[in-house]
Order: C-alpha cells, then structure tokens, then sequence
C-alpha cells in the first residue's frame, strides 16, 4: 500500500459540499451566492487548464471564511485532442469539464427554486467571466508556468519517449492557450448546453 | 442594497480573503518537494510506540513511515508528533486524517491530511496535485501548503 507515491496537506476547516448538502445545507443556503461565485471562479480554472473530476466531493467550503477550496485535483492539464472544437455542441471536453462542474449547482437549495434560481447562476457566471478575465491577463506567464511544469514532471519520471514528450508538450501549451484567448462569454454558454446534453444524453459519436 | 451590488461586493471581498489566506502557501512554482530519511530529524519525531505501530499498520514499511513523519514536519515548517490517525472523506480510503501536537511544547496543532496515490496512476494523479498549487496562488484561487513524496 505505502509503495505509493503520497502527499501530505493541511487539513481544510469546513465540509465538502456533499458533507454540508447532506447535513448542514443551511450553511450552503446561506452562502449560496459566494459559494455559486467560488465555484464559476473554479470552472474557469478547470476549462482553461484541463482539470477533471471537479464533483461536490472535491470541494471544501469553510463557512467562517467563506473561502470555497478545490482538492484533490488528481487530474491537471488533460487537454483536449483538439482545442479547436470545444465550443461545438457534443464536444466530450467540454461535456466532462461540465457534467461534474455545473452539477454542484444542484446542492444549493436555492439553484433547485425557480424563483431563486437566477441568483445562483448570476454569481455563477460573474465568477467564471471575472476568473477567465485574469487568466487571460495573465496569459502568458501561466503558458510559462505550464512548460515549468512539464519540465518538472520529466524530473519525477523521466520520459520513456522524449520527443513524444516534447509533442505533447506543444499539444498542452498550445491547447491552454487557445482556450485562454477564448471568449469567456460564448464558452459559458456553450458549458452550460454541454450540461444540457450531457443530461439528456446526447453525446457526439466517436 | 440590490442582488446585483451585493455580487458586486462580493467580487473584492471575496479575492481579498483568497489572498489573505493564500499568504503563508509557499508554492512559486510547481516544485517538488523529495525528502530523505533523515536520522537527526527522526529523533526528534519519533513518537510513542503505539502511534508508531499504528502507522506502520497503514504504511506496511517502517522505513517509508520514518520519511512520512519527516514530511509532515516539513509541511508544517515546525515538528509535528502525531498522535491519532483517522480516515478522511473519501469513500476509495486513500485519504488519512493526522492529529498531533508540537513535541516541544505539548500544544496541539492543527491537523494535516495525507492522500495516497493511485496505484494505477503510477504517482501522476499526486504530481498534478502539487503542480498545480503554483497556478493557484498567481490566480488567487485558494490554495494550501501540501507536500509530496515520491517513491
């Protein structure tokens, strides 16, 4: 069991979202509009930057802070083949980044109201619109940071193939670009049909 | 005051407490962190027989319990003894909960959290989890100090 490679981290104060949506959703309910904000903050992250697997499970809410946390990000830079298509109906990328993003809109009592639903999903997207915008500003230095990272990850385990790896390389750097130069209003539209679709199952064929 | 100002507020409240929070994180790049048993360390950490044994019930080798005792410590920034393992949340039990006290003063101390990789993955999934600590702080996303081991 122990042969495995492990990481050691603070302990978050607070509950995921599944813990308080199951026993505390009050708290969630209170804080429905920082946390909706929070969680369109990370949305944007997760499209741009190829992070999955972004359930209620994955997220920590501390309601003395009011800090929504991301953890246990386990997959990171999982770029589309094709960065190119995202924003067409039925893209996969853009389905998987949504189908477990979007969904965590669900445990706020107040995204399940008609009447209160709005609000969520306004703070919903003014977060994702406000995040896309700095990570467009900071373009280029995050494109850096992505070759640092790649360089990094060849010191833990070096390449079996380098040029292949050098490949992919270019692949991510150029696919975190694109979707970085996006514009931030049509993928959130196209994020939320991508949830639409993967509800009713309408997925692109191979 | 109208829903509209209200979100409004909330995009300066909300990044001012991300960064008051994210600035004692050091993370400045995607950096690995790979620490070797140490004796001098180990002496000072070692901790009582039973919270020994139970440790090495979870991690099976006695030696890679030693290095884990010197990573916590490390992530801290000051020594850590721990006291009391727990499971975490999730359901795959890949995650530990550590309890513990600074040794020199008997304090308690907040607790740390330990997740294993995947066996699958090969150490990848851990790798993406640290690396990404850096991307957050320069985007004021809320990150916090954490560690790796590789074997």
């Amino acid at each position: 069991m122990l042969d495995r490679p492990y990481v050691v981290m603070d302990r978050l104060p607070g509950a995921t979202l599944n813990e308080l949506a199951y026993r505390r959703p009050e708290i969630i309910e209170d804080n429905m509009v920082t946390i909706a904000y929070q969680l369109g903050m990370h949305l944007a992250f997760s499209y741009v930057f190829g992070v999955k697997d972004g359930f209620q499970t994955n997220y920590v809410f501390d309601a003395s802070t009011k800090i929504l946390t991301r953890i246990d990000k386990e997959s990171f830079l999982d770029m589309p083949s094709d960065a190119k298509t995202t924003l067409e109906g039925g893209d996969r990328y853009t389905q998987e980044i949504s189908a477990c993003e979007v969904s965590n809109l669900k445990y706020i009592p107040s995204f399940r109201s008609e009447k209160s639903r709005y609000k969520v999903m306004y703070a919903f997207r003014q977060g994702f619109l406000d995040k896309y915008a700095d990570i467009k500003a900071k373009r280029d230095e995050l494109l850096r940071m992505v070759l640092d990272t790649r360089q990094t990850w060849l010191k833990i385990r070096p390449a079996e193939d380098p040029e292949e790896y050098e490949d992919d390389t270019r692949h991510i750097v150029k696919a975190v670009s694109h979707l970085a130069e996006q514009k931030p209003e049509d993928v959130f539209e196209r994020l939320m049909k991508a949830k639409a679709e993967v509800d009713t199952g309408r997925y692109k064929k191979v | 005051m109208s829903f509209e100002d209200f979100v409004d507020r909330l995009r300066t409240e909300v990044p001012a407490q991300i960064s008051k929070a994210n600035e004692g994180v050091e993370c400045e790049l995607p950096d690995i962190f790979e620490l070797k048993s140490s004796n001098r360390q180990r002496s000072m950490l070692l901790n009582p027989n039973d919270v020994r044994e139970h440790l090495k019930g979870l991690m099976e080798r006695r030696d890679k319990v030693d290095r884990f005792l010197d990573v916590v410590s490390a992530v801290r920034g000051e020594k850590m003894e721990v006291t009391e393992i727990t499971k975490g949340h999730r359901q795959d039990e890949r995650d530990f909960i550590l309890r513990g006290r600074n040794p020199e003063t008997g304090v308690n101390v907040n607790d740390m959290r330990i997740l294993l990789g995947q066996a699958a993955r090969r150490g990848d999934d851990i790798r993406n989890e640290v690396t990404q600590a850096a991307f957050y702080k320069l985007l004021n996303l809320h990150a916090y100090r954490e560690k790796a081991n590789f074997i």
